[in-house]
């Protein structure tokens, strides 16, 4: 008999888990919880960010959600770019209202406008030992950031000293 | 790079064959009429007065010309007769075929909600069953429990009587040595014990075989059409039990609870019999239409490039963009970003995107492109959704007879064909593309050329429970959903077909793939995909 219970309760398991259901974004118990507009407040409050904005959502059943941030840089920006990627992605990764399942992604454009210029992250990303697997943003999968900020949700990050403004001027390449 | 493509309608497929041969029986049916008056007017000729009155001056040569005369009256008319049967056996080809395929379809669909409302008259016996099998699996861990706490407390209590033999005498001595050493706590401690080690077993049993099934469903996404298709059964059968305990005033009843005739007929039915019980409970509640006043410029898209696209493949990434853009001051799917690209030239053309399922409350929340929309539209209804697509494409100004293509991926893609089909929408919409869209139960025009890509294990193409109708305007690519990076191997499974980054590289592969259909419909196509154009987006949500 047990068998028979076993299986019923893992076939009802695995359905649910399978169809996605069980994944669906929402409001997650985590303490202290932190959404998407405290992230965003963060990312505004970055020396140098002139706009920033949350991305993401469902890209197909609910198991799918990417989550992301795209950010508007002062045209001279010139600080650490990968530390800053670093920053971002901590961020997004200790807000704990959505689990990201698909992708985390991050797009960023040196000044606002017709003028602006989009971000290239790839050697930034390799720099933090993260490989791109977006196609149309950098993107990063949740197994290679939960390898690198820890279990999801992550803590919340503290400003590195090299994204203060004022620090010496590395690589903040615009795409060709 | 997509697997297994295969390509249903349009150009090459087999409702284009069957116009052929049905145009081909008109040229002969035509050919028919023609050949026979030309017989009719030749034959006349042999009979003509002048004929005759010369055969007087010259017998031979009249008697030579009469007989042929007659010779080529006789083979029009025997032309006339082999076109006339030829153009008959066609029609009657065309016919024969499209009626046994129609029967064919009309016994499937018999058959399979036959099927369905036995399964779903067994669904809540089995649901009993199942529960009671549970419920006594939690009692038997909690007869162990206890009785293993009861035999802990008799060793305890012989340990005891050990050292006062006298006690042992004594029954209520005994007992009441039992009964000290019975704790409910360790009772309770050892059932819930046994309960905890069944219920890791099983976490780890699903953990194990969890991608092994979603595989394996993927593979037998079909099993979705089959449900789909016999959804009026189920739902029929799913209330069955009903009829024991209420007899024929189940009908009324559940007509009164759905707001739709019961028991449901037809695919369109069923869907409205679930979303009709829904809102008597105030869920999937789709609101008012979206009117031009409501619109509002969205903020801009940061570190992406916003471009015209020019082919299948970038108006999917222009899709999985506009979905992944809509969230306002840290709100996330707080809006609809409706995309519309103009095309130059002379009438211009117009490229509209509509967004996929941003939001999947039961209660309609302030994006439009949410699941009350999904279940809307499936039931036939017009959306929030539509009515906001329709006030943008009013706004961008484009008139009733310049050329339009909807697009869109899952949701957006539905909408894209109900407002196809709809003969309310006053524009001239010429193009439709879907991605993951069941649409195959709307009407839509002949006139409208439509691309529909659907992988294989894709759950919700196949929502509609039928196949895309195999005619020359309509293309269907099928194709096994691609691997992406961000998947490490793993395959997608019917969990993870239904993504718009796997149809942007389905559609990159179909496009080249060189399949008659496919390039029929891009080289109808080609003027929207020019490239020169100028992108604008409108933001929508419900008031």
């Amino acid at each position: 008999m047990r068998t028979i219970i076993s299986r019923l309760a893992l076939l009802a398991m695995v359905l649910v888990g399978v169809s996605g259901c069980s994944q669906a974004p929402g409001p997650r118990p985590s303490s202290p919880s932190r959404s998407s507009a405290d992230v965003l407040a963060a990312l505004k409050a970055i020396p140098g960010v002139e706009d920033a904005q949350i991305t993401g959502g469902p890209v197909g059943l609910p198991g799918q959600v990417e989550y992301g941030a795209g950010l508007a840089l002062a045209t001279d920006y010139h600080n650490d770019v990968a530390a800053l990627l670093d920053y971002i992605l901590g961020q997004l990764w200790s807000q704990s209202a959505t689990k990201p399942t698909s992708t985390i992604t991050v797009s960023i454009q040196l000044g606002t406008g017709s003028s602006a210029r989009i971000l290239e992250l790839g050697d930034a990303g390799s720099a933090l030992g993260l490989t791109n697997v977006g196609t149309r943003t950098f993107a990063v999968s949740p197994a290679q950031m939960k390898q690198h900020f820890g279990a999801w949700p992550g803590k919340v990050p503290t400003l590195p000293a090299s994204l203060d403004s004022g620090s010496p001027a590395t690589s903040a390449t615009p795409a060709p | 790079m997509a697997s297994g493509i295969t390509v249903s309608g349009g150009t090459g497929g087999i409702g284009a064959n069957l116009d052929d041969m049905r145009a081909q029986a008109k040229v002969l049916e035509t050919m028919t009429v023609a050949l026979l008056d030309r017989a009719r007017s030749t034959a006349l000729f042999a009979v003509d007065p002048d004929l005759l009155s010369s055969a007087v001056l010259s017998p031979v040569t009249a008697v030579v010309a009469e007989e042929k005369i007659v010779s080529a009256t006789g083979k029009l008319v025997l032309f006339a007769t082999e076109a006339g049967v030829s153009a008959v056996f066609l029609e009657g080809a065309v016919v024969a075929y499209e009626s046994v395929d129609k029967a064919l379809a009309e016994l499937a669909t018999l058959g399979t909600n036959a099927v369905t409302f036995v399964a779903g008259s067994l669904i809540i016996p089995a649901a009993i069953v199942g529960g009671t099998l549970v419920l006594s699996d939690v009692a038997a861990s909690y007869i162990a429990g206890y009785s293993e706490e009861l035999g802990d407390s008799l060793r305890d209590a012989v340990a005891k009587g050990a050292k006062n033999p006298l006690l042992l005498l004594s029954p209520p001595g005994f007992a009441s040595l039992v009964a000290s050493s019975f704790s409910a706590k360790d009772a309770n401690a050892n059932a819930s014990a046994i309960l905890g080690a069944q219920l890791a077993a099983l976490k780890s049993l699903a953990a194990d075989h969890a991608q092994q099934l979603n595989v394996l469903l993927g593979q037998n996404a079909g099993i979705v059409d089959f449900i789909a298709r016999g959804a009026p059964g189920l739902l029929t059968g799913l209330v069955a039990p009903l009829y024991v305990i209420l007899g024929p005033s189940t009908n009324a009843i559940m007509t009164a609870l759905t707001g739709v005739p019961w028991p449901p007929t037809t695919y369109e039915q069923a869907v409205q019999a679930l979303v009709g019980a829904a809102n008597k409970n105030g869920a999937l509640e789709d609101g008012k239409p979206i009117g031009e006043a409501d619109l509002f410029t969205p903020p801009p898209i940061l570190g992406q490039s916003v471009t015209v696209p020019q082919s299948i493949s970038g108006l999917m990434n222009g899709s999985a963009q506009i979905d992944a853009n809509d969230q306002l001051d840290g709100k996330d799917n707080d809006f609809a970003r409706i995309r519309i690209v103009k095309i130059d030239g002379d009438p211009p053309h117009y490229i509209v995107q509509i967004p996929s399922t941003q939001s999947w409350d039961v209660k309609a929340g302030s994006t439009p492109n949410d699941l009350t929309s999904d279940t809307a539209a499936m039931a036939g209804r017009q959306t929030a959704l539509a009515s906001a697509v329709a006030a943008a494409m009013k706004k961008e100004g484009i008139s009733s007879t310049d050329p339009v293509m909807l697009e869109g991926f899952s949701l957006g893609g539905i909408t894209a064909g109900s407002m196809a089909a709809d003969p309310n929408v006053h524009f001239n919409i010429t193009h439709v593309v879907t991605a993951g869209a069941p649409i195959a139960n709307f009407d839509i025009p002949h006139s409208v050329q439509i691309m529909s890509l659907e992988h294989n294990e894709d759950p919700v193409a196949r929502l509609d429970g039928t196949a895309n109708p195999d005619r020359s305007n309509w293309t269907t690519v099928h194709a096994d959903a691609p691997l992406l990076a961000s998947d490490n191997g793993v395959a997608p499974g019917i969990a993870g077909a239904h993504n718009a980054d796997r149809y942007a590289k389905t559609a990159a592969s179909a496009s080249v793939v060189g399949n008659a259909s496919v390039d029929a419909w891009q080289d109808s196509a080609k003027d929207f995909f020019t490239g020169n154009g100028t992108v604008t987006d409108y933001g929508a949500q419900r008031g």
